[in-house]
């Protein structure tokens, strides 16, 4: 007995011995080496484009800085110059106004396109392709085909099709009430198709038993899309808005390609004058305040998205 | 292609023995310094300017020319120089082939006069070159040698960026500059780039169009007066006089701004001067062409490069303009490319108060952190010499500033005579030089609003003056602190 319970304290103080070395740091390190090794390349692509560009735009923002000469702080300066830069409010209510016009538009468009292609009909591999193709092509080609539609004459593609069904033309990148919607058609045309592929994946994962249930219940079609495919397609739902707006924040290459931001600022947005301001005017501690401002906005947005739509991480 | 002419076995003896002479009179000497060098070229091809002429113009092709001027230099070139390092070039696509055409064969050339240099050339695209040159050096990894262009130098200048040339290229080369282009490469009395093509825009005029509406074919335009008739004779027949851009700070400001007796800033860069008489007249210029439909309106909006790299018609090649869009020498082989029934002439530049126009100028600069000076210096010295200007000119199309690179500047008739008619006029000054970029994003938004009828003239040049003003006393301010 003695004997057993000496042992047994012995075992239990090698046991105690043992669970103290695997808490060591070195021995975990040791032993999930391999692990960090993995993920090294993740880490160290974080650190360096992500980690450390926050940090010097941080530090950047607090200092004045043409990219070429010395950096002096300047404080909160580039902060307070903000409030009263007339462009840069209107950069941000261009921004606004195009994501009210872009985010649901492009979500319902894609959806009604995704249900479209979703037929098991001949040749709908070919009509997807096809609306995904816009996704794929060079702004500068996209920015060519509609520069194209858009002539502001009565002999412009869109204007002669308006003119078809009596409605007068339009100068459509020049007046300034209807530069950004002409740019935000533009914008739902080439990206629809991406939002497209999202929404065909969301409907191609409701399972069919749902449907054949509803349809024993006598649901007709529009009662199956009601309360089962859009119910079903509510995380997707959600990660297209989210995304969508993400995206709408950032806009820059219609802008840059068609109008320079005119005509009198009114299709400059955020990101378009964060980089007139970068590489146009060489204020670079400006400009960075400006992102980060931008950044801000886009985290707002998200958390009252995620608030107001339900977003958890169960939803994916 | 070629006349059909061939160079005479005589002849190749006569350059040889020139050329071989003066090497073993420079063999005899010390090693020559790359300065030396090229005053031996100089020298010879003074010495035998009817041989070298004769080569040139039997010789069409580009190709040939430099197969020839390489006889030449080949004789004469002297023993490898010592310097060494490997010189880091950034330079812009010109051509459709820039490095087959350009470069591959200048650098062959180059290897032969200095072996132990090594050229490490990156030949960026257009698109973005701000952002790149600017963001490689703050990080440090700019080249030693870029090509760039006049609207940078207050950037440059303003950040003690670019080396002072005026001691490293001799000042018979300075004198050799055609025209009135020094004032734009100065900064505070220190020459930062040196000029390797000439810019020079213009128009040209469609023969059959002046036909048809009423002009006589052989009389282009030359007074303002005579373009506002142009633009009204034009559109009553259903064309578009020329293409207008309100974002084309130099061609559509600049230019018709100095025509009409103005300046943008005053010379000690501490005035905005948009609301004179002069700038008054030029909006309203500018106005005119949008309002009366004599250039298409699409041209209100849009960046410059951007939306003429997207414009969806090409009026003057699709025979719709009386007058061409602005453009470099190489619009008149790209017409004759793409519209080969065109018959055009040339429009001499414009004149109003003045007849005068913006020239220009894309440059080499030398960095000053370079890692191998001396060897940029080797590499800059050797390139602006005639022969590499007069053989880029040829290929590029663009004229060769300095004034004895023109004889072998093989371009064609067409381009060569664009260049010709408006060199007199070329001009620069702070316009051309300062507050570019910053001139033309905060004065843009307000020509467009006087264009599309926003804004009366007057309001739009009074808010595009107090705009600017700030942007250069801002300027001025951080100057005098620093």
């Amino acid at each position: 007995m003695v004997m057993h319970g000496v042992s047994t304290q012995r075992w239990h103080l090698a046991g105690r011995r043992e669970t103290a070395h695997r808490r060591s740091l070195g021995y975990r390190l040791r032993k999930s080496a391999s692990w960090y090794l993995f993920i090294a390349p993740n880490v160290l692509t974080f650190l360096v484009f992500t980690l450390f560009s926050w940090v010097f735009l941080i530090y950047l923002s607090l200092h004045d800085w043409n990219l070429l000469g010395a950096k002096q702080f300047v404080g909160v300066q580039n902060y307070t110059r903000m409030l009263s830069d007339k462009i840069l409010a209107k950069a941000l209510a261009n921004t606004f106004a195009y994501i009210l016009m872009f985010v649901v538009p492009v979500a319902c468009v894609s959806l009604g396109l995704a249900t479209l292609v979703n037929t098991r009909l001949r040749g709908m591999y070919l009509f997807r392709a096809l609306f995904y193709l816009p996704v794929v092509t060079s702004i500068a080609v996209i920015a060519i085909i509609w520069r194209f539609i858009l002539i502001p004459r009565p002999d412009g593609i869109l204007n002669y099709f308006l003119r078809q069904v009596g409605i007068a033309p339009k100068e459509w990148l020049l007046d300034p009430h209807l530069a950004m919607p002409s740019i935000t058609m533009m914008q739902i045309w080439s990206t629809m198709g991406y939002y497209m592929v999202l929404w065909l994946a969301g409907l191609q994962s409701v399972p069919e038993e749902l449907y054949e249930a509803a349809r024993i219940d006598g649901a007709g079609r529009w009662a199956l899309f009601r309360y089962v495919t859009v119910p079903m397609l509510r995380p997707t739902t959600i990660f297209i808005v989210m995304i969508a707006t993400i995206g709408a924040f950032q806009m820059f290459g219609p802008p840059y390609m068609l109008t320079g931001g005119g005509p009198m600022y009114a299709t400059t947005t955020m990101v378009y004058y964060i980089w007139q301001l970068a590489f146009g005017r060489y204020l670079m501690g400006y400009a960075s305040a400006s992102s980060i401002v931008l950044f801000v906005l886009i985290l707002i947005a998200s958390l009252i998205q995620r608030k107001y739509m339900g977003w958890s991480e169960s939803l994916f | 292609m070629a006349s059909g002419k061939r160079i005479t076995r005589r002849q190749v003896l006569r350059i040889a023995g020139a050329a071989g002479g003066t090497a073993a009179l420079a063999a005899c000497g010390a090693t020559p310094t790359p300065q030396v060098v090229e005053k031996v070229v100089t020298q010879i091809v003074a010495a035998t300017p009817e041989v070298v002429k004769e080569t040139v113009v039997v010789q069409q092709t580009v190709e040939k020319v430099v197969q020839q001027t390489v006889v030449v230099e080949k004789a004469v070139t002297p023993a490898p120089s010592d310097i060494s390092g490997q010189v880091r070039l950034w330079v812009f696509p010109m051509t459709d082939n820039d490095q087959d055409t350009i470069w591959t064969p200048l650098n062959n050339r180059f290897k032969q006069a200095y072996p132990k240099i090594e050229v490490s050339l990156e030949l960026l695209p257009w698109a973005g070159r701000r952002e790149k040159m600017l963001t490689a050096y703050a990080a440090g990894q700019q080249p030693d040698i870029a090509y760039v262009n006049t609207d940078t130098l207050s950037l440059f200048g303003t950040n003690d960026v670019l080396a002072p040339l005026d001691d490293v290229i001799p000042s018979e080369v300075w004198d050799d500059l055609q025209g009135n282009l020094q004032a734009g490469l100065m900064w505070e009395g220190k020459r930062l780039m040196f000029p390797t093509l000439l810019i020079g825009t213009g128009y040209l005029y469609n023969k059959k169009l002046f036909s048809e509406i009423g002009w006589d074919p052989e009389k282009p335009p030359l007074t303002w007066d005579d373009i506002r008739k142009l633009g009204a004779d034009s559109k009553a027949k259903g064309y578009f006089m020329t293409s207008w851009n309100t974002t084309n700070w130099g061609d559509n400001w600049i230019t018709p701004l100095w025509q009409a007796g103005g300046n943008v800033y005053s010379k000690d860069l501490t005035k905005v001067q948009l609301t004179s008489d002069a700038a008054h007249e030029t909006l309203q210029f500018m106005v005119d062409l949008f309002q009366n439909g004599w250039v298409p309106k699409e041209g209100a909006v849009g960046t410059e490069q951007e939306a003429s790299a997207v414009a969806p018609t090409n009026y003057w090649i699709t025979g719709k303009q009386t007058l061409s869009d602005v453009g470099n020498p190489n619009i008149t082989t790209n017409t004759r490319a793409q519209a080969k029934d065109l018959e055009f002439g040339f429009v001499p530049v414009w004149k109003n108060k003045r007849q005068t126009q913006l020239g220009g100028a894309g440059c080499w600069g030398m960095f000053k952190n370079s890692k191998a000076p001396k060897a940029a210096e080797a590499w800059l010295l050797w390139m602006i010499a005639p022969e590499q200007q007069g053989f880029y000119g040829s290929v590029t199309k663009f004229a060769p500033p300095r004034k004895s690179a023109w004889q072998y500047w093989a371009a064609e008739a067409d381009p060569k005579k664009f260049v010709e008619i408006r060199l007199q006029y070329l001009e620069m000054n702070q316009d051309s030089s300062y507050f570019w970029q910053e001139g033309k994003i905060t004065c843009a938004p307000q020509f467009q609003a006087a264009v599309l009828g926003m804004k009366t003239v007057d309001q739009a040049l009074s808010d595009a003056q107090t705009d600017l003003q700030k942007i250069v006393d801002d300027w001025n301010a951080k100057r005098k602190k620093s």
